[in-house]
């Protein structure tokens, strides 16, 4: 720049030199100097056109015209700010969406795991065709011969995890703790960042510990002298040996048993089974993390472990009949659930983007046509076709430009809420996701496109403007009037999903409880206190039970291991005593699960038949059982299992008898049925682990301090944790639903703006083109509502023909969206009659007004107006 | 008033690089050298001379600089450039084709009527 200007001032002293030269010579021959100046200048002309002329020279000269071309686009489009807003908007909402759902579709579903090779992870898992999802966890025994008897994987290490808890001076900190086998961490192929893992000796021991960075920095505050330390997690003691490095996580296991990435604060430690697991072929807890073979494929090893779990289904029929291996990809594992409903909301948002710029160009057709006399007179004065079209494309790549940064922009904070959304979805790595390059670049990629397709269309109209014929164009008509079909078409589609979601998750939510915010949960972990010890155990329940009881706000309290989707999941084989001896393939599978009289009621779930827990069931008694209506359908659909007597394998060495059946609980997936269901009271077997179930009167605050204070009372150790509300845990089991079902509702009510604003144009655009013949009409003695109809017509019939097409799809989307659909999907028919109810009001409307508008127009003004 | 006579587009060029054939000139010295060789024929409009000079500086014909003339004042001085020359030969040949093309029309050789 500084060139140009240095060049700009060369012309001027350049000129100004000849001046004086040309002044000095006349002077020389005797001029006076005052004559001779006027008449040098006279002779020269305009010294400041010329100066122009000459400096012209050096201009590039596209880069001139593009600049003026800006320039004007810029100006045109300040002068119609409405169109302007409008575009941009349409534009950015569009890009925005796209862009910030192919972000967190690339982060969650598409970017490889960190670890070394990670294609060639693999999770395993022992298929039980009893149980749904047949998917399950691997028992110790299973695993040892997995391990020996397969040849196409590099390794095959066991995990599982827990909550744990560590008090650092006097605060709780909350961990995740990993027991795994000692060749998981090498597995994987993150080597720590500090210290070392540890060997297969000191595994056995089962001291050694591995923890992460996040627990390193929240814990240890980045101590480089924290190898060597030693720490008590959850009551037993641990002496570390490693630290993972900064962004390190391991697959650990979730929510409803999926498979996702360890949290922050995680701590490893070796796997040391109960003698009960360690023996127990049936007893399955293991997940089972494996590393293919160099020379191996998926394929192969997965035929290689089948035939390993069909040797041992043969060999141990009681405990192994039937039960098959499964292996997938660690990728898939940790992000098979998601991919789908991702897949589905980025074609949501792209189909929200198409509609959007249907709509840009039709708004540009629109005002390029109200500008027709404008570009008949540019045309007439000289320019020529390629510079109306490129001043028109100028125009459109401007649009898309402030567009495209405005959904930049846009698409930057949905991530950021995104990533907030990420503590509750449970989906894995949504936390990082962020704008990087490559999406960015496709972002402005999308735009580029955007402003040559709509860009491209009213440019090509231009160039018919020949000889400045400035009437109505049938074609410019015709082609709004298919866009308009076209966002109709797709806009019904996007109601018509939203409807249905939002349907969906209102079943979801119905009859959850009336009670939720006002009941509480909590965790407390007795392992390796020696309230874990009988009757030390019961003694504890006992004894916090009845102060939370007195507590006076406190409504009612209960004791179990597993509500809701927190808690025990495992499951174990049960046996009914003198029933019809079932193949073990039939064999039920049972969450065994702790209660008491008022858990149930707390829960909600109603006695079917027999009787609850009473004061009868001591630890003295007969054991006794509660089962769920699952398990009766399960175990003896026919015949009634109160009175009855069942055997749980691996637990109690006495059978258990039947006193009472329960409901079952509401899953909160769609498809999903509860599972078979036994619970014991606490009374007779109290586990070492308990959430207490706590429900306070309307209106008072949580009773967690006084609960948190009780528990201290009686043992300083013991920490309460995983404090939450019931309607939070639902809230957190819901969140996925919610947040897919807002989405797309809120695509659809975009799309449903946006097609109305596109009824709204051309209706406008027809009326303003035909004001003349309204005026005619009215003039002879139309009435005022027969010239709004006509007008109006050219609104209405696209959206009827785009509302036919979406109907003819509507089965299509039901069959797409049934998959993510909770309750009866009898709800179709309905769904449909009022998505087609909305839209014929919304076009109806949008097509009324500027109808009415053209009706009430003065005859007199338009007739004689050109 | 003397008449002016309109240049064929791209003379001027021409004119231009054989006035500086003997030797570097400003923009000034150009205009007055072409209107006393010509006998005050022709008069160059600086309109026209001055972006046809910065033309054939960015065609490379010719190139500038600043120095300071006789009189102890700053000028801009123009000298051809090897390409320059080259183009100068050019355009001279194609000058008296075209004369010599027009002539033929304007006055036949002897023996037509």
């Amino acid at each position: 720049m500084n060139w140009f200007r240095r060049r700009a001032d060369d012309v001027e002293e350049e000129i100004r030199s000849h001046i004086r030269m040309a002044i000095q010579d006349r002077v020389r021959d005797g001029e006076d100097p005052v004559q001779a100046r006027r008449e040098v200048l006279k002779e020269f002309g305009g010294v400041a056109i010329q100066a122009e002329d000459t400096r012209a020279v050096w201009r590039i000269q596209w880069l001139d015209q593009t600049l003026a071309d800006l320039r004007f686009a810029a100006r045109t489009l300040a002068k119609s700010p409405g169109f302007a807003a409008a575009a941009i908007l349409s534009l950015a909402l569009g890009v925005g969406a796209t862009t910030a759902l192919l972000s967190v579709l690339l982060h969650v579903a598409l970017r490889p795991l960190p670890y070394r090779e990670p294609d060639r992870l693999a999770i395993a898992w022992s298929m039980d065709p009893r149980v749904t999802p047949a998917t399950s966890p691997a028992s110790f025994p299973d695993w040892q011969d997995w391990r020996e008897g397969t040849h196409s994987f590099d390794g095959i290490a066991a995990f599982r995890n827990r909550p744990g808890f560590l008090n650092v001076g006097d605060r709780t900190l909350q961990l995740e703790l990993h027991e795994v086998s000692a060749d998981f961490l090498p597995l994987l192929g993150v080597a720590p960042a500090l210290g070392r893992f540890w060997s297969e000796r000191e595994g056995e021991a089962g001291q050694a510990a591995v923890i992460s960075d996040g627990l390193w920095r929240h814990a240890f505050g980045g101590a480089r002298d924290v190898v060597g330390r030693r720490i008590v997690v959850s009551q037993t003691a641990y002496e570390i040996v490693g630290v993972m490095p900064a962004g390190f996580a391991a697959p650990s296991v979730g929510m409803r048993a999926a498979i996702r990435l360890s949290p922050a604060d995680s701590m490893w430690t070796p796997l040391v089974p109960r003698p009960v697991q360690r023996n127990n072929r049936g007893n399955r807890g293991l997940r089972i993390l494996t590393r293919l073979h160099a020379k191996s494929d998926v394929v192969a090893a997965r035929r290689d472990l089948a035939a390993v779990a069909a040797r041992l289904a043969a060999a141990y029929p009681e405990s192994n009949r039937g039960i098959t291996s499964e292996l997938a990809p660690l990728a898939d594992s940790i992000t098979g659930a998601v991919r789908p409903p991702l897949a589905a909301l980025v074609a949501a948002a792209g189909l929200f983007l198409v509609i959007a710029c249907a709509n840009v160009a039709g708004l540009l057709l629109a005002r390029d046509d109200s500008r027709r006399r404008e570009f008949a007179t540019r045309s007439a004065l000289g320019a020529s076709r390629g510079r109306l079209i490129r001043q028109s494309l100028t125009e459109s790549a401007v649009l898309a430009l402030a567009g495209g940064a405005a959904g930049v922009m846009l698409a930057a904070a949905l991530l950021a809420i995104a990533r907030q959304a990420a503590a509750v979805l449970d989906v894995p790595r949504l936390a990082d996701s962020v704008l990087d390059l490559p999406v960015l670049a496709a972002a402005l990629v999308i735009s580029g496109v955007a402003a040559l397709l709509f860009g491209a269309t009213p440019a090509s109209r231009v160039s018919h403007v020949a000889g400045g014929r400035v009437t109505a164009d049938r074609g410019s008509v015709r082609l709004r009037q298919v866009l308009v079909g076209a966002a109709t078409a797709v806009t019904f589609v996007l109601v018509l999903s939203a409807t249905l979601l939002v349907t969906s998750f209102r079943n979801l939510m119905a009859d959850r409880g009336p009670a939720n915010d006002r009941t509480y949960t909590f965790q407390v972990t007795l392992s390796g206190t020696r309230w874990a010890r009988t009757p030390l155990d019961r003694q504890f329940y006992d004894a916090l039970l009845q102060r939370v009881r007195a507590l006076p706000r406190v409504e009612s309290a209960g004791f179990t291991t597993g509500l809701l989707n927190i808690g025990d999941s495992s499951g174990t084989l049960v046996s009914v005593v003198g029933g019809a001896t079932l193949p073990p393939d039939r064999q039920p599978i049972a969450g065994y699960t702790m209660a008491d009289a008022e858990f149930f009621r707390l829960a909600g779930l109603a006695l079917r038949a027999g009787r609850l827990f009473d004061a009868r069931d001591r630890d003295t008694a007969p054991p006794v059982a509660v089962v769920n209506e699952a398990f009766v359908r399960a175990v003896s659909p026919d015949e009634n299992v109160v009175g009855r007597w069942v055997n749980v394998l691996g637990v109690g060495e006495k059978p258990m008898e039947v006193v009472g059946v329960v409901a079952d609980g509401r899953p909160f997936r769609p498809g999903e049925q509860e599972r078979p269901r036994l619970y014991y009271p606490w009374m007779q077997t109290a586990s070492t682990r308990f959430i207490g179930v706590v429900r306070v009167k309307e209106g008072t605050p949580a009773p967690m301090e006084e609960i948190r204070a009780m528990v201290r009372e009686m043992d300083a150790t013991l920490p309460v944790f995983e404090v939450q509300s019931v309607a939070e845990i639902v809230g957190k089991a819901t969140a996925s639903p919610r947040w897919g079902s807002a989405l797309v509702a809120l695509f659809a009510g975009m799309a449903l703006a946006l097609a109305a604003v596109g009824v709204m144009g051309t209706v406008g655009y027809c009326a303003s083109q035909r004001k003349k013949e309204c005026g005619i009409r009215i003039a002879l003695g139309a009435a005022p509502r027969a010239v709004s109809w006509m007008v109006a017509r050219q609104g209405v019939w696209p959206v009827l023909a785009g509302l036919t097409a979406g109907l003819a799809a509507a089965r299509v989307v039901e069959t797409v969206v049934g998959r993510y659909l909770f309750g009866a999907t009898g709800h179709g028919v309905a769904a449909i009659g009022l998505c087609v109810a909305i839209l014929a009001v919304t076009a109806g409307t949008a097509a009324l007004l500027p109808a009415r508008r053209a009706a009430g127009v003065d005859p007199a003004l338009t007739l004689r107006c050109d | 008033m003397k008449e002016r006579i309109e240049l064929l587009q791209g003379t001027l060029a021409m004119l231009i690089l054989r006035a500086l054939q003997w030797g570097p000139q400003h923009g000034y010295g150009i205009s007055q050298a072409i209107q006393s060789q010509s006998e005050e024929v022709l008069r160059v409009e600086t309109g026209s001379m001055y972006p046809a000079l910065h033309r054939l500086e960015k065609q490379g014909w010719v190139r500038s600089e600043w120095k300071v003339t006789e009189a102890n004042q700053r000028a801009k001085y123009y000298s051809l450039t090897p390409a320059g020359r080259k183009q100068l030969v050019e355009e001279h040949a194609r000058w008296k084709q075209m004369v010599a093309a027009i002539g033929r029309i304007m006055e036949p050789a002897k023996g037509d009527s």
